[in-house]
């Protein structure tokens, strides 16, 4: 499971700002220029998380097309000091939900089977590279309720704080802070459990 | 801004329109204000009472645009608790400090002046009258409000409608009270507090289709 590194820079009165952030502030300030560096430091983050919940490339690209051009929409209002990964996922997660919504009565769904149907079996990275033991927490993460599992990845995958999490999903910082803490019992417990995965994919 | 600065724009001409209208229509045929005849006790209105609520409700609009319209540090805007907590307390709110205040100014005549006051109440068109008048001077707000956040909060638009909506009302009714002279219980949760709450239903219904981020249909796709 990759944890995502973000390069951070130090303002003058000491806040930590990724790169994001600060190219962001120049893009808001007129800086066309600057999109490109918004580009490069959000879209593989996005195009990984929309690749993980579609399973289809093409879809994928469409909706991180839309999350940019809603966030280049949205650059004349952008609040200087504010972080841009957590509106941009939040915008890239709701372009989702809703993507799906479009497709009509037979893909529409709640949130919840939309979410659930992003991961319908482990990716086969994982089980290439980390093996049994991967799997199993991919196993126990799709079993977990989505709002569990959401914000478990954007926290151990995508690398956001807590914080920037609760505000991806519209909820509180405790209340993603359980979330987490639900997670990681579920994969305390599956790999615990010590079942072989190939008798579990049997069953 | 601008665009708040014209919904407000908008709230000042309703209010502008409906004292030309008051002033130049004959009694029995004005638009705003059809008070039957025969009095209800409630032009006597105490001038600190009026001020003093004015002035109070102001503050709480104030408080509600800072807390519901604003959005701090953060693109998302604040926590969709935070937007409800905006929607559920501000009409609560105006009816709190509309009875402290009342009770503040009225406790010499209190509480069988209320109780006279309640059992002469205004009929059901002059709440009529006040909801609508502030109502109508709440949409202009309202829409401003809509019109700035349009497709911009992809977490909480409904939450973010509600709140945009009982700031709105607020404002409404803070524009409205002054030309309305009646203190009946009844009147002030019908006429003034139930259009805050109106707008803020009206505002969570039209969030998600106007400040929800949406999709563009995949080509091919219904």
């Amino acid at each position: 499971m990759k944890i995502a590194v973000r390069d951070r820079t130090e303002t003058k009165d000491g806040a930590a700002r990724s790169e994001a952030d600060v190219a962001m502030e120049r893009y808001a300030a007129g800086d066309d220029a600057a999109f490109g560096l918004v580009y490069d430091a959000l879209a593989p983050r996005l195009l990984g998380y929309l690749l993980r919940r579609t399973r289809n490339q093409e879809d994928a690209a469409d909706l991180l097309q839309q999350t940019m051009l809603h966030i280049h929409r949205g650059r004349g209002d952008f609040i200087l000091g504010a972080e841009v990964t957590p509106w941009a996922f939040a915008i890239a997660r709701r372009l989702l939900v809703d993507s799906v919504r479009n497709r009509g009565p037979g893909a529409r769904g709640d949130e919840a089977s939309m979410e659930s149907k992003a991961a319908d079996s482990p990716r086969a990275d994982d089980l290439v590279h980390a093996g049994e033991l991967a799997v199993r927490v991919r196993r126990a993460l799709e079993e977990l309720p989505p709002a569990q599992r959401v914000a478990f990845e954007l926290v151990r995958e995508e690398g956001m704080s807590l914080a920037d999490a609760a505000r991806t999903l519209g909820t509180t910082v405790g209340g993603a802070k359980q979330r987490m803490h639900r997670a990681y019992e579920a994969i305390r417990a599956a790999l615990a459990d010590g079942e072989p995965v190939w008798r579990r994919g049997t069953r | 801004m601008s665009l708040v600065a014209l919904g407000f724009a908008a709230a000042l001409f309703i209010a502008l329109v409906k004292q030309v209208l008051e002033a130049t229509m004959p009694r029995g045929a004005r638009l705003w204000h059809i008070v039957a005849d025969g009095g209800v006790p409630t032009q006597d209105r105490p001038f600190g009472f009026a001020v003093t609520l004015e002035v109070v409700w102001l503050l709480i609009a104030l408080v509600a645009t800072w807390v519901g319209v604003t959005r701090g540090r953060s693109m998302l805007g604040r926590s969709p608790m935070s937007k409800l907590a905006v929607a559920v307390v501000t009409p609560a709110a105006l009816v709190a400090t509309w009875l402290t205040v009342a009770v503040l100014w009225l406790k010499d005549v209190l509480p069988l002046a209320w109780l006279e006051v309640m059992d002469e109440a205004p009929s059901f068109q002059f709440h009529a009258n006040c909801a609508l008048a502030s109502a109508a001077y709440a949409v202009g707000p309202l829409f401003a409000f809509l019109a700035m956040r349009r497709h911009r909060d992809p977490v909480s638009p409904r939450k973010s409608g509600a709140a945009l909506g009982a700031v709105a009302g607020a404002w409404g009714a803070v524009v409205h009270f002054p030309f309305c002279s009646c203190t009946s219980p009844l009147h002030m949760a019908l006429g003034h507090v139930l259009p805050v709450i109106a707008l803020a239903i009206m505002g969570a219904v039209l969030g998600d289709r106007i400040l929800g981020v949406h999709a563009v249909p995949a080509y091919g796709s219904a």
